[in-house]
């Protein structure tokens, strides 16, 4: 498609610390152990907040 | 590095729960409660209400939030945030009554709550701390009071001094805390040096004027009977109470081994208030010998404790010196041939062959007894069933960079 901006750019491709940063999604690199607690929180009706934080204090 | 049996990083809640990553099994959550609404610092950095039971995940620290806990606390202004009231007096002197209503332009800029409710007072330039917008609040003599607000200047008035005395209304020798304050262009919550009213004296009076700025921004007036200032309590037309959180309950018998094992904090005190607050792993309530393992502050200033009982004997109470208002990293590791303790990263004491508690069966942000209350802000609870090694602890109690560190400790790095 003509002007397609996708190909040939960042546009669509945040990175957790850099281009895009607000609109990474952390869950897609969380540990099996925080992504196992993340989805446990959810399932109760829980909110989860600044689940980065959990990955950086766990020496997992 | 072994994996924590139980680790809370405040990151998941919901009414009356505050959830730990682990154990997975959900065991290790803790049970929250308080009984009215509560103001926090949320992600974006804006002052929010939560209701009742909501824990509250503070970020006035930082990117990665501390579990707030506060003890009971009540506003003696009514009207916090509505300065056209007439509860807060204008005297003509101090105060442009020529501008807005009395003086005073309502809802004129976006406040730290993000919605447009601050106030502007219009300040006639003089040096009477006397004469200017205040408020006269219920006190009682020998009593503390600490005050906050939140000020920011607009225009040329930034860098000008806005003054604000709090003082006795009457009776009793005349007893003052003045303070100047520099305007900058952005919020500030300004916590005031308490006020401790003079034998004789009734009540007390908060006075805001100006020699400099001809105007200011205002927003969250509070006093509070308190040696600190607590998080925003809004009013509206009555003093209002923010009653105490707990949190507790965490684990089980399973969770916790009564023979070696390590508990680790990260966390800071709200204030040297002289009070006692433990953050413990407690044997069962029901037992009347008491056994536990406790990190705690107590009444002496900028110094963190250490202790554990053993079926009512105290096997150690060690105290060691702090800066307990700043956030830091502590660990108390025990076994039968050795206890010891670190802080950010340093064994700084050690005692042997103790004998172990018995029954240990619940991580409490308070005592066995349920008293002594753990006020403070909480980055993280890790509890080990095993005795790490020396370099384990050392690495766990430890800041992983220069630029944690500095964010731990509130550095400001230029």
């Amino acid at each position: 498609m003509a002007n397609e901006i996708y190909p040939v750019s960042w546009w669509g491709s945040p990175v957790k610390n850099g281009w895009g940063s607000i609109y990474y999604d952390y869950a897609e690199t969380l540990s099996p152990t925080v992504s196992q607690y993340r989805q446990r929180v959810l399932d109760d009706g829980g909110i989860i907040e600044a689940i980065e934080c959990v990955e950086s204090n766990l020496n997992l | 590095m072994a994996i924590p049996s139980l680790a809370m990083i405040p990151s998941g809640y919901k009414d009356g729960k505050v959830y730990s990553v682990l154990p997975s099994n959900g065991d290790g959550d803790f049970t929250f409660s308080r009984g009215s609404s509560a103001t926090r610092v949320n992600k974006d950095g804006l002052i929010e209400v939560l209701a009742f039971d909501i824990p509250r995940l503070d970020y006035s620290d930082g990117s990665c939030p501390s579990l707030l806990l506060e003890g009971q606390s009540t506003n003696l202004l009514p009207y916090s945030n509505e300065f056209t009231n007439a509860a807060w007096s204008k005297s003509s002197t101090g105060i442009n009554t020529s501008v807005g209503t009395n003086g005073i332009n309502e809802n004129i800029a976006i406040s730290p709550d993000g919605t447009q409710n601050a106030d502007r007072v219009n300040f006639n330039l003089q040096s009477d701390l006397d004469s200017g917008m205040f408020d006269i609040f219920a006190a009682s003599q020998n009593n503390t009071y600490s005050t906050s607000v939140y000020l920011k200047g607009e225009g040329s008035n930034i860098g000008k001094k806005v003054s604000i005395r709090v003082k006795r209304s009457s009776g009793g020798a005349f007893t003052s805390v003045d303070t100047d304050y520099t305007l900058t262009n952005e919020w500030v919550r300004l916590e005031i040096y308490p006020l401790t009213l003079p034998s004789g004296a009734t009540n007390g009076i908060i006075a805001f004027s100006s020699s400099e700025a001809t105007s200011c921004l205002i927003y969250g007036a509070q006093i509070e009977e308190q040696s600190h200032s607590t998080s925003y309590i809004p009013t509206n037309g009555a003093v209002a109470t923010r009653l105490a959180d707990e949190c507790n309950s965490a684990g089980n018998a399973s969770t916790f081994n009564d023979s070696e094992g390590v508990l680790m904090v990260e966390t800071s005190a709200l204030a040297n208030d002289g009070t006692f607050r433990t953050i413990a792993i407690n044997g069962t309530p029901t037992n009347v010998n008491e056994d536990r393992i406790q990190i705690y502050f107590r009444t002496d200033a900028n110094i963190i404790n250490f202790g554990m009982e053993s079926g009512d004997s105290a096997q150690f109470f060690l105290q060691f010196p702090l800066d307990v208002k700043s956030n830091n990293k502590l660990a108390l590791k025990y076994s039968a041939s050795s206890c010891s303790f670190w802080i950010n990263g340093f064994e700084v004491g050690e005692e042997l062959n103790k004998v172990m508690p018995t029954g240990l069966s619940r991580l409490d942000f308070n005592l066995q007894n349920g008293g002594d209350n753990f006020y403070g802000k909480t980055k993280q609870v890790q509890y080990f069933n095993t005795a790490l090694t020396d370099i384990e602890i050392e690495e766990l109690s430890s800041w992983s960079s220069f630029l944690e560190m500095a964010e731990g400790q509130q550095y400001k790095i230029k």
